[in-house]
């Protein structure tokens, strides 16, 4: 799967951009401040239809305009895809081969990117909102059906948390958050169950992944952390029902819903000790590396096509060794990819195509097709 | 200069319909306006046609010329089974496949506490007493296989736990999150068939 061509304007600090990337590796060089980043965004918001910088559609809108428009013809194993976006305040329309689409599940077929961001490896030391987005984006990568299953079950924690408040107010038919509460445990379990499906395939390839980039051989481990789930095996829909019929009056005090999958974690150990508190910036980035490596690698298997692969900022953080077995594995990738650096890696193969950014435009050096 | 105040009145109207924004309803406006000069009046002569001579059935909340609607008046549907769908556009649906031979109960939407609806709202009370008459045997609970869909269905299923009809729901083939309106005829066909009995 690649891109062949994109088409960027009025997005960020970027007027209007044409790019024909190379099929391998893509380097985007150039100064901090001359839209590196906002081009690879652009990449990963044309296959996911949102942007992992900021979830404010205005933010992304050229200063001075009302819309962006990004457009993207790609090629997959079905053939060629054109995939076009219109983003603007409270405006969100995107378009594949011409159909109106509403969500990433019908993008991500057609284009998918695997990207990792500067903030990422914060992910690690911060709070379980943000491993559980992690692992639920892995979710989706591998199988895009399963975004309904994870909408579903976030609409229902919504619709008893609004449950809980009324029912302060006045007790209404308790069959109705009965009902809820079932419906509620069908999507949960499902969610729970492929989170665990997801992370016990992900952390052997990761930790080897790890390996390969690190030169290290850290044990990793990951441990799906959750206060219902019973062990494979056991009725994971029964347990979670049961547990909010537990938890319901502690709920009804506090107004929301207080157990679920929206309150587990994923657990990251290396070398058996938690990552979160005792693992370096740089361990923390070569982990967050590893996982996306890991997404590709799973992807291909399922696929039979590797993902474009978007390294934004990878190497900072990195030591010169690891830098360089990053960017030696970058160039044995066998899919397409981009990585954003302040100074271009000394790289030998012909295949690179280096972009340089200057002031929201992109010169292609070095092999161009 | 703007359009006089009762054509923008009418242009305001027409955008309350599913689907059509401002743009949308300038056009049909504008349409009627260079027709004729009696197409509006006719317009208006069918809507107030309509407005006074139907109403929703008592019965099932379908639509109905008398007190009764089409269905609940004919003596070919099989009175034991009723079908309960959320709209009039999913009895259409239904009808569309020619298959199924019961009769219906529009609930008039689904449970959602974020929009505000709860029971009182949906046409469930008159449900409970079709199936307290003794004629139902089967209730098949056909709302969508969205979040809010899927609750009313368990919602009524537990309603209706004890009262020793066989509720059922059409499962098989139908995607998560579609809803019954948009199926077409072989999945909506596929499904009422493939039906299974749900507990509470
Ligand atoms: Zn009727």
């Amino acid at each position: 799967m690649r891109l062949l061509s994109l088409d960027v304007a009025g997005f960020r600090n970027i007027a209007g951009a044409h790019v024909s990337p190379g099929p391998s590796l893509n380097l985007v060089v150039g100064p901090n401040g001359q839209g590196k980043t906002n081009l690879v965004e652009a990449v990963a918001f044309l296959s996911w239809l949102r942007s992992f910088r900021t979830s404010r559609s205005a933010d992304l809108v050229a200063r001075g305009g009302t819309r962006a428009v990004l457009r993207a013809e790609s090629e997959a194993r079905d053939g060629r895809h054109e995939v076009a976006v219109e983003v603007g305040a409270g405006v969100r329309r995107a378009r594949v081969d011409g159909h109106p689409v509403r969500s990433a599940r019908e993008c991500l077929g057609c284009l998918t990117v695997v990207f990792l961001s500067p903030d990422d490896p914060a992910i690690l030391e911060g709070g379980p909102d943000g491993r559980r987005m992690l692992l639920d984006r892995t979710l989706v990568l591998l199988d895009p059906s399963r975004s309904l299953a994870l909408s579903r079950y976030q609409r229902l924690v919504k619709e008893r948390n609004a449950l809980l408040r009324q029912a302060a107010d006045a007790p209404g038919d308790p069959h109705v958050i009965e009902a809820c509460e079932a419906a509620l445990a069908d999507a949960g379990a499902l969610v729970a169950r492929a989170r665990v499906e997801v992370l016990d395939r992900l952390f052997p390839v990761l930790a080897a992944a790890l390996r390969d980039l690190s030169g290290l051989d850290l044990e990793v481990r990951a441990r799906y952390a959750s206060r219902w789930l019973p062990g494979a095996g056991a009725d994971a829909r029964s347990a979670l029902r049961e547990s909010l019929r537990r938890h319901r009056p502690r709920d009804l005090a506090a107004g929301h819903t207080g157990v679920g999958p929206h309150t587990d974690d994923v657990e990251v150990h290396l070398l058996g000790l938690p990552a979160r508190g005792h693992v370096s910036r740089g361990q923390r980035k070569a982990l967050m590396l590893a996982w996306k490596a890991a997404e590709t690698t799973l992807f291909a298997a399922d696929r039979g096509e590797s993902p474009v692969l978007v390294l934004d900022d990878a190497l900072s953080d990195l030591d010169p060794e690891r830098q360089e077995r990053l960017a030696s594995w970058l160039t044995s990738y066998p899919g397409q990819s981009f990585l954003t650096a302040t100074t271009a890696p000394e790289l030998a193969d012909t295949s690179v195509v280096r972009l340089r950014a200057a002031g929201g435009s992109f010169v292609a050096e070095g092999m161009i097709r | 200069m703007a359009l006089p105040a009762p054509v923008q009145r009418l242009i305001a109207e027409l955008t309350k319909l599913p689907g059509v924004g401002e743009k949308t309803a300038t056009r049909y406006v504008l349409f009627w306006l260079q027709r004729s000069p009696n197409a509006m009046k006719d317009l208006a002569d069918r809507l107030a046609d309509a407005a006074g001579s139907v109403r929703p059935c008592l019965v099932c909340g379908y639509v109905a010329e008398a007190e009764r609607c089409g269905f609940c008046e004919d003596p070919a549907r099989d009175r034991a089974t009723v079908c309960v769908v959320e709209s009039v556009a999913d009895v259409l649906a239904i009808e569309r496949v020619g298959e199924y031979r019961g009769l219906y109960h529009v609930l008039g939407g689904v449970l959602s506490a974020l929009r505000g609806v709860g029971p009182d709202h949906l046409r469930v009370a008159g449900l409970l007493d079709r199936v307290a008459g003794g004629e139902v045997r089967e209730v098949i609970l056909a709302t969508g296989a969205d979040a809010e869909g899927e609750t009313t269905a368990l919602y009524l299923a537990r309603a209706l736990g004890d009262r020793g009809v066989r509720v059922t729901r059409p499962a098989t083939g139908i995607p998560m999150g579609s809803s019954i309106e948009f199926l077409d005829a072989v999945t909506l066909m596929r499904a009422l068939r493939g039906r299974k009995e749900i507990g509470p």
